[in-house]
C-alpha cells in the first residue's frame, strides 16, 4: 500500500497549553483509519490539522511526499465531514452537495449528475431539494457524507460523524460508512470516543491520550495485545494486576507464579498484566487458579457481569454460567490470556 | 383572569394612539387644503402638491436626502458587515477597543457627535457641503450596522465556513456564498436602521453642511417660522411611502421596529 | 476564519480619523483659548468656570427639569399603555406595537412642524376653542409646548422596552402570586411591576438622556429665545462663535449623560438578572409541557 499522509512529529499548542506532543503518523490509500481516545486527548486537533483548519506548532504535515503544513484547506485534496455536519442552512440538499463543484465551476449537467450519483450512493434519492430543516438527523448525516464525497477527495476526513444519532441509527450508520468506504475506496480517517466504533469499521486503530499516541494496530492487535495500562482500560474492560515479569513465559502476581506466553522483557522488571473478564472462569474450589468469594452479580443481557473477591483484589468476570452471591470459587485462566505490558507512570 | 373589562383597555391604547397619529391626520388633511392656512379647511386641492414639484430648494433637497441615505447606507453597511465578521475572530484587545469606540457615537448625544465632525472638518479646512454630510452620515450609521451584524456572526456557526473552505471556497467565496446569506437579516436590519438614520437625521447634517447643501430637515428647519403647507404635503407622501411598503411587505418593518429598539438598548451597553 | 482577522483595519483607521480624533479636537477647544494653530493657542480652563456662571446654571437646571417632566408623563402614560397593549392577543400585540413606531419613522422636524402649526395662536385648536365661543390660548413658546413636543416625540422609546419586559415575564408568576393568596393589584406591585422594572429602566434612559440634549425642539416649539443645554451648544457656535466655551459645554454634557448611561445601565443589569430567571423558567415550563 502507498502512504499517502504522513505526519511528522506534531505539536499543537492552544494559549501555552500543550495538545498535541510529537505526534508521528503514517496514513496509507484505501485505508479505514480511526483516531481513537477520550475527549481532549488530541485526536480532532490531528483532525483539524490535516485538514487545513489549524496549524501545527512544530512538525510537518506531508501528503503524497510535499508538505501541505502552510497549505490552506481549500488547495488540500482533503474532505472533511464535521461533527455537527455544518450543511449550510440557507441552501436545500443539492445545492449543499453541490457547493464544491460550483467552487470548481464545473458545468451545471456534470455536477447534476455527479449530486444524483452521490445521493444515490448514500440512499436519498428524490431529497435534492429538501431544506437541511426538514431532515433528520440520520438523513443530515448522508448529505453531510455526500457533500464531502462528491469532491472525490483522496482522503475523507470524519469528526465524530456519529455522535449525534442515537445508538440503533448510529449502528446501521458504521456498517454504511464501512460500505461507502470500500465503494468509494479512498482513505478514511475517522475521529471517535467510543471504542466500540472503532473495532467495528477500522482497519487500524490510533490510540491517543494526554496528546500521544499510545498505539497503532488493528482493531484486534489493538484488543488482544495491549501495549500499555491505558490502551488496556480504553479498550473493552479489563482486569489489570501490578505483576513481576520473572523470565520469559513466567510472570508473578497475587503471590502466585503463573505461565504465560511473553517474552522479551527484563528479568524482574515490574510489569502490568491484563485479563479480560471474558477470559476468566469461575469453576469450583480446587479446580482453578486463584481462590475467590463472589461478591457481586449483574445481569448485563448477553452474559452475567461477576465480581470475585480474591486475597487481593477484586476480579471481574464476564460468563454465561450463573453463579451465588457468597459461594466460594475459583477462578481459571489460560496461559495466552495472560497479557503483559510495560508500567506506565501515570496510569 | 377572564373576568377583565376590555373598556379600559380600548379607551388607553385608543388615546395613545390618537396622541401619537393627530398631527400626522392634520398634516395630511391639509395637505390638501385650498387655502394657505392651516387651521381652517377650505376645500379640497392639490395646489400644495404643485407648489411642492415646483419648488426648486425642496425638490434639490430630497435629492440630497434620498442620495445621501442611499450612498450612506450602501458604504456603511458594507464596511460594518466587514468589520464586524473580522471583529468576531480578532483578538479580544482589538475587539474591545473597537466595540468600545465604536459605542462612542451611539452613547454620545447627537449634538456632541456633530459638533465634533463640525470642529474637525473645519480643522482641516474641509470645505463642508456634500461630502462632509455623506462622511457624517456613513460615521453615524456604521456603528449601528455594527452592533446589528455582530451577533449575528457571534452566533455563526464556526464550522460552516470550515466546511466551505474544506471544500475548495477561497475565503472570499465563501464570505459571498455562505457568511453573508447567514447574517442576512442582521445586515437587513442594519441598512434599514442606517436608511431610516440618515434620511431623518437633522442634527448632525445641520452642523456638518453648507454651502447651499441642505437636506429635508434642514429646509423644513428653516422653514418653520413660515407656513408653508407644501411641507405637509411632502409629509403626506412620506407617510404613504411607508404605509405602501408596509403594505408590501408586513413582517418586515416588524422586524425593523424590533431591531430599533434593540439598538436603542443597545445604546446603554 | 482567522482569514478575515485582516478586514478589521480599515474600519480601525476610520473610527481613528471620524470618531477618535474629533472627540480629541472637542478636548482640545475646551482647554485652550483664542487661536487654534499649533503655534498661537494658549492653555486655559477658564471656559470650565464660565459654568459657575448663573446663567448657564440655569440653562442646565432647566434642560434636567423639562427632561425629568418629560420622562415622568411619558411613564405615566407609557406604562398603562404598554401593558394593556400586553394584555392583547398576540396578533393584535404585533399591530399595535407597530402602529406605535411608525410615527418614529417620520422625520422629527415634519412632526413637530406639525404641532407648531396645532398648538400656534390661530392654530387648530385655538380655532377650535373660538368656534365653542371661548377665548384663546397662548400656547405656542412655552414650556407647555416644548413638553408636548419631547412627549410625543419620546413617547413610543417608553412604550417598546416596557412592552417587552411585560411580554418577557412568565405569566405563571401572577398565576402563582394570585394562587398564594394576592389580589389581583397587590399582584401587579408585587410581582408584575418589579419584574418589569428593567423595561422602565430603557424606557428612562432612551426618554431622559436626549430629552436633556435635544435642541430642535425647543427651538421649533419654544422659540428663539428659549434655551436647553442643547440650544446653548448650538448658540455658542454658531451664533456667539465661541468654539472654546461650546467645546467645554458639549464635554460636560457628554460626560453627564454617559456616566448617567453607565450608571442606568448597572442597575438594569441587576433589575435583569431577575428578568432573566423569568425566562429560563419558562424555557424549562415548555420543555416539560
Amino acid at each position: 500500500m502507498k502512504k499517502l499522509i504522513e505526519l511528522d512529529n506534531l505539536t499543537k499548542e492552544f494559549d501555552g497549553q500543550v495538545v498535541l506532543k510529537g505526534i508521528h503518523l503514517d496514513i496509507y490509500e484505501n485505508e479505514f483509519i480511526t483516531l481513537l481516545g477520550p475527549s481532549g486527548c488530541g485526536k480532532t486537533t490531528t483532525l483539524r490539522i490535516i485538514g487545513g483548519f489549524e496549524e501545527a506548532s512544530s512538525g510537518e504535515v506531508l501528503f503524497d511526499g510535499q508538505d501541505i503544513s502552510s497549505l490552506p484547506p481549500y488547495k488540500r485534496e482533503v474532505n472533511t465531514v464535521f461533527q455537527k455536519y455544518a450543511l449550510f442552512p440557507h441552501l436545500d440538499v443539492f445545492d449543499n452537495i453541490a457547493f464544491g463543484l460550483n467552487v470548481k465551476k464545473m458545468k451545471k449537467d456534470v455536477i447534476h449528475t455527479k449530486v444524483t450519483d452521490i445521493l444515490e450512493l448514500v440512499g436519498l434519492q428524490g431529497f435534492e431539494h429538501r431544506k437541511i430543516s426538514q431532515l433528520s438527523g440520520g438523513q443530515q448525516q448522508r448529505v453531510a457524507i455526500a457533500r464531502a464525497l462528491v469532491n472525490e477527495p483522496k482522503v475523507l476526513l470524519l469528526d465524530e460523524p456519529l455522535g449525534a444519532l442515537d445508538l440503533k441509527l448510529r449502528k446501521a450508520m458504521q456498517i454504511e460508512l464501512k460500505h461507502i468506504q470500500k465503494e468509494v475506496g479512498i482513505t478514511f480517517v475517522y475521529v471517535t470516543h467510543d471504542q466500540e466504533e472503532a473495532l467495528t469499521m477500522s482497519d487500524t486503530i490510533v490510540v491517543m491520550n494526554d496528546g500521544m499516541i499510545q498505539q497503532i494496530g488493528s482493531p484486534l492487535d489493538i484488543y488482544n495485545e495491549p501495549e500499555n495500562r491505558f490502551v488496556a482500560q480504553f479498550i473493552g474492560e479489563s482486569n489489570i494486576i501490578e505483576g513481576k515479569f520473572i523470565k520469559d513465559l513466567l510472570v508473578e502476581f497475587d503471590g502466585q507464579q503463573f505461565v504465560c506466553v511473553d517474552k522479551g522483557f527484563d528479568e524482574g522488571q515490574d510489569v502490568d498484566i491484563v485479563i479480560r473478564p471474558e477470559d476468566l472462569d469461575i469453576v469450583e474450589v480446587g479446580q482453578g487458579k486463584i481462590e475467590g468469594v463472589v461478591s457481586s452479580i449483574i445481569f448485563k443481557g448477553v452474559h452475567y457481569e461477576i465480581m470475585v473477591e480474591t486475597k487481593h483484589r477484586n476480579y471481574k468476570v464476564h460468563t454465561t454460567d450463573l453463579s451465588e452471591i457468597g459461594k466460594k470459587v475459583n477462578l481459571d485462566f489460560w496461559p495466552e490470556d495472560i497479557h503483559v505490558m510495560d508500567k506506565m507512570g501515570t496510569y | 383572569m377572564k373576568k377583565e373589562r376590555k373598556f379600559p383597555k380600548i379607551i388607553i391604547i385608543g388615546l395613545c394612539l390618537i396622541f401619537l397619529y393627530f398631527p400626522l391626520l392634520v398634516m395630511s388633511v391639509f395637505s390638501f387644503n385650498d387655502a394657505k392656512s392651516l387651521s381652517n379647511f377650505k376645500g379640497f386641492s392639490l395646489r400644495w402638491y404643485e407648489s411642492l414639484f415646483n419648488n426648486q430648494q425642496l425638490l434639490q433637497a430630497i435629492y440630497v436626502s434620498v442620495s445621501i441615505a442611499i450612498l450612506a447606507t450602501i458604504i456603511a453597511t458594507i464596511l460594518g458587515t466587514i468589520t464586524a465578521i473580522a471583529l468576531s475572530k480578532s483578538k479580544r484587545i482589538i475587539k474591545t477597543a473597537v466595540i468600545q469606540v465604536n459605542n462612542l457615537p451611539i452613547m454620545n448625544p447627537e449634538i456632541v457627535t456633530a459638533i465634533s465632525l463640525m470642529i474637525f472638518f473645519s480643522f482641516l479646512k474641509i470645505e463642508k457641503g456634500y461630502l462632509t454630510m455623506l462622511l457624517a452620515h456613513i460615521a453615524f450609521c456604521t456603528p449601528y450596522v455594527i452592533t446589528n451584524v455582530y451577533p449575528k456572526v457571534q452566533q455563526l456557526d464556526e464550522n460552516l465556513a470550515d466546511a466551505a473552505m474544506d471544500l475548495g471556497a477561497t475565503p472570499f467565496y465563501t464570505l459571498i456564498k455562505v457568511i453573508i446569506p447567514q447574517i442576512m437579516p442582521g445586515i437587513r436590519a442594519g441598512a434599514l436602521l442606517s436608511f431610516t438614520m440618515s434620511f431623518d437625521d437633522f442634527i448632525i447634517s445641520y452642523f456638518v453642511s453648507g454651502n447651499g447643501v441642505e437636506n429635508i430637515s434642514i429646509v423644513v428647519y428653516n422653514m418653520s417660522k413660515r407656513m408653508n403647507p407644501s411641507i405637509y404635503a411632502l409629509s403626506t407622501i412620506v407617510l404613504a411611502v411607508i404605509m405602501i411598503v408596509l403594505l408590501l411587505g408586513t413582517f418586515i418593518p416588524y422586524i425593523l421596529l424590533k431591531k430599533r429598539e434593540g439598538e436603542l438598548n443597545e445604546k446603554i451597553s | 476564519m482567522k482569514q478575515y482577522r485582516k478586514l478589521v483595519t480599515p474600519y480601525c483607521l476610520w473610527l481613528f480619523v471620524l470618531t477618535i480624533i474629533p472627540m480629541l479636537l472637542i478636548f482640545f477647544y475646551a482647554i485652550t483659548a483664542k487661536g487654534t494653530e499649533i503655534t498661537t493657542f494658549e492653555f486655559t480652563f477658564d471656559n470650565f468656570l464660565k459654568f459657575f456662571d448663573p446663567i448657564f446654571v440655569s440653562v442646565l437646571i432647566k434642560s434636567l427639569i423639562l427632561g425629568i417632566i418629560t420622562t415622568l408623563i411619558c411613564f405615566i402614560i407609557g406604562y398603562p399603555v404598554a401593558y394593556m397593549i400586553a394584555k392583547c392577543k398576540e396578533s393584535t400585540q404585533n399591530i399595535l406595537i407597530l402602529l406605535i413606531t411608525i410615527p418614529t419613522w417620520i422625520n422629527l422636524l415634519m412632526r413637530i412642524y406639525a404641532w407648531s402649526n396645532i398648538l400656534s395662536n390661530n392654530g387648530l385648536i385655538n380655532t377650535f376653542l373660538n368656534y365653542l365661543g371661548f377665548e384663546s390660548i397662548t400656547m405656542m413658546y412655552t414650556d407647555f409646548a416644548v413638553v408636548i413636543g419631547m412627549v410625543y416625540c419620546f413617547l413610543p422609546f417608553m412604550i417598546l422596552p416596557i412592552h417587552t419586559s411585560l411580554t418577557s415575564m412568565d405569566p405563571s408568576l401572577v398565576e402563582a402570586s394570585m394562587d398564594l393568596g394576592a389580589s389581583r393589584v397587590r399582584s401587579f406591585f408585587k410581582v408584575t411591576f418589579p419584574l418589569s422594572l428593567s423595561g422602565v429602566l430603557t424606557g428612562i434612559i432612551m426618554v431622559f438622556l436626549p430629552a436633556i440634549s435635544e435642541f430642535v425642539i425647543p427651538k421649533m416649539l419654544g422659540g428663539g429665545q428659549y434655551s436647553l443645554i442643547g440650544n446653548f451648544i448650538e448658540n455658542q457656535f454658531i451664533t456667539v462663535g465661541n468654539w472654546h466655551f461650546g467645546s467645554a459645554v458639549s464635554m460636560i454634557l457628554a460626560v453627564i449623560v454617559i456616566v448617567m448611561m453607565a450608571c442606568l445601565y448597572r442597575i438594569e443589569k441587576r433589575t435583569n438578572i431577575a428578568d432573566d430567571d423569568g425566562g429560563r423558567g419558562n424555557e424549562k415550563r415548555k420543555k416539560i409541557s
